[in-house]
């Protein structure tokens, strides 16, 4: 796993790239990519502040790093994998807080990982006609940020499971466990926040 | 017609489901597997809750969009460093 982390920022080849060829990379692969950084961003933080530093911050290590990416290959994979770095370098090493504490704060997913897909949240579909979009706003925002990050990058950005595991540094399996997981938390929210809402609801 | 299908289990679905609606299956896998659910209400069922719950979070989550300011600011600061380097 540490091998993607280093390899994001290896060299392709000696190949020296010319100011030219930098803008040209700049303009047509990295700049349209701003709003979907920014959007990432933002829900991996909530705050704007702090979404603008991390979009900065990915964009001055493009630069400097740029001789390590392909050009014409993924770039939006690249550049949300150099702001997923940035975030975890900026707020997880700061809390010195490990991400499994995430994990035991949700009662009733206690299967490791690795584990297979098998338990299974049942949701009814009259549930979604009488929820608006800020409700599943609001269960996405309330997520523990390592299930919120594979639902940004499938469902809100539409990476692959493959991309996805290389973004975060996770085996695939882990991306799939993690996504099933993330998306019962999901589910049994929306629930709640239906049976709040005075929605019937039979289970 | 059906004969060819293997029994319907449920607990295939459970684990095919997500590989299908994340376009994780090919085409051909895709579409045995929707021939095999459609056999089975309670999991059709389920298929269709996971669809919707997809498209909930792709159409209706609140997309955030950098400022003009920041996407000057970021413009600038990159095109200073290609201007310094290129000196």
């Amino acid at each position: 796993m540490a091998d993607h982390r280093m390899s994001i920022f290896t060299p392709v080849s000696d190949h020296r790239l010319n100011k030219q060829q930098k803008d040209v990379i700049f303009e047509r692969e990295f700049y349209p990519l701003m709003h979907a950084l920014y959007n990432f961003a933002f829900h991996l933080v909530y705050d704007e502040e702090a979404a603008n530093d991390l979009v900065q911050e990915t964009f001055l290590k493009a630069y400097r790093f740029i001789e390590s990416y392909q050009e014409g290959t993924n770039a939006k994979a690249w550049l949300f994998k150099i702001l997923k770095n940035a975030f975890i370098n900026d707020y997880r090493k700061k809390s010195r807080q490990p991400s499994r504490v995430d994990f035991d704060d949700i009662s009733g997913y206690h299967d490791t990982e690795e584990s297979g897909p098998t338990e299974y949240v049942d949701l009814r579909q009259e549930v979604f006609s009488g929820l608006m979009g800020d409700e599943v706003t609001r269960a996405l925002n309330e997520l523990p940020v390592d299930f919120r990050t594979v639902i940004l990058l499938c469902d809100i950005e539409d990476f692959s499971y493959e991309e996805i595991a290389k973004i975060i540094d996770i085996p695939i399996g882990t991306v799939r466990s993690r996504l099933h997981r993330a998306r019962n938390i999901l589910k049994e929210k929306l629930r709640n926040y239906a049976a709040n809402e005075g929605y019937q609801e039979k289970r | 017609m059906e004969q060819s299908l293997p029994k319907h289990d449920c607990s295939k679905f459970v684990e095919q489901v997500f590989l299908v609606l994340d376009g994780e299956m090919s085409e051909e896998e895709t579409n045995l597997f929707i021939q095999d659910i459609e056999r089975c209400s309670h999991c059709l069922q389920h298929y269709n809750i996971e669809k919707e719950l997809k498209a909930f979070l792709a159409n209706r989550v609140e997309r955030k969009c950098c400022s003009e300011t920041l996407r000057v600011s970021i413009m600038q600061q990159i095109s200073d460093l290609s201007d310094q380097e290129s000196l």
